[in-house]
């Protein structure tokens, strides 16, 4: 699928679970992994969080990875698009 | 005193990201550093584009890294909350040794003789956070990075979601099947 918005194509997976006290829910998290190939192996795959109340669903936490590079000798990020 | 505590379920709605209705894609898609949020990041040396999802088969190098931003976010999209920058990067990989400090074996042995080594390495990597940043600060707004060294065991960077995300929409889409839960008990 494409990948964000900058025309990349990668696996990207929605992992959704509840966490419950009590039988009730609590908390709504959502995962988006992608498989671990470094550099993406320092955020075990994760590339974004989405965490929200269940009884207040409009304001969410979220976590979006942005950018990532190897390290060694690989290059180093290339410059935005203008 | 021991409890049994319900601590999560699996939703059914487990999907693949593209062919989910659930607006949580959008919502991630939509969430942009704020434009003085990219300066004071590229002030203080944050790449905040260019995400590589990497290659099959490669391997781990001192370096990689991954720089994510941090926000409060709306489904409507009109909330301007504080945003925060945070970098992991990797400062060592696992000596091949297997006598880096905090390096744990488990040995299992069987009935008929067999045994079983199951090596647990750690990393060593460089946390950073940067904010928070005010979404209407000035772009010389005085903020600096905070650094700390964490170590991060390699299993859980090895534990590969995909694959769960996989078996559980497998199960998911299986006739017959509803919602699949589990419980863990402290």
């Amino acid at each position: 699928m494409r990948f964000w918005n900058d025309g990349k194509t990668g696996d990207l997976y929605l992992l959704l679970f509840n966490v419950e006290i009590f039988q009730k829910p609590v908390l709504s998290v959502a995962l988006y992994v992608a498989p671990p190939t470094p550099p993406l192996q320092v955020s075990a795959g994760v590339v974004g969080i989405a965490a929200f109340s269940p009884r207040n669903p409009s304001k969410v936490v979220v976590v979006r990875a942005l950018s990532s590079a190897p390290g060694g000798d690989a290059v180093e990020p290339a410059s935005p698009p203008h | 005193m021991a409890c049994a505590v319900l601590l999560g379920s699996i939703a059914p709605a487990l999907l693949h990201a593209e062919n989910t209705s659930v607006p949580l894609l959008d919502l991630l898609r939509a969430l942009k550093p704020a434009p003085n949020t990219q300066a004071i990041a590229a002030r203080e040396g944050f790449a905040l584009h260019d995400l590589q999802t990497g290659t099959a088969g490669a391997k781990p190098q001192p370096g990689d890294q991954v720089t994510a931003l941090v926000a409060l976010g709306s489904l409507d999209g009109k909330l301007r909350p504080s945003q925060w920058i945070i970098r992991l990067k990797r400062i060592e990989t696992p000596r091949a040794d297997s006598q880096q400090a905090g390096a744990t074996d488990l040995i299992m042995y069987t009935n008929v003789g067999e045994t079983f080594k199951f090596h647990s390495d750690l990393s060593v990597m460089n946390l950073e956070t940067l904010g928070p940043i005010p979404y209407d600060a000035k772009a010389d707004l005085p903020i600096k990075a905070r650094s700390l060294a964490i170590l991060v065991n390699t299993d859980f960077l090895n534990l590969d979601l995909t694959r769960t995300a996989k078996a559980l929409a497998m199960l998911h889409d299986s006739p017959g099947n509803g919602s699949i839960s589990y419980a863990l008990l402290e």
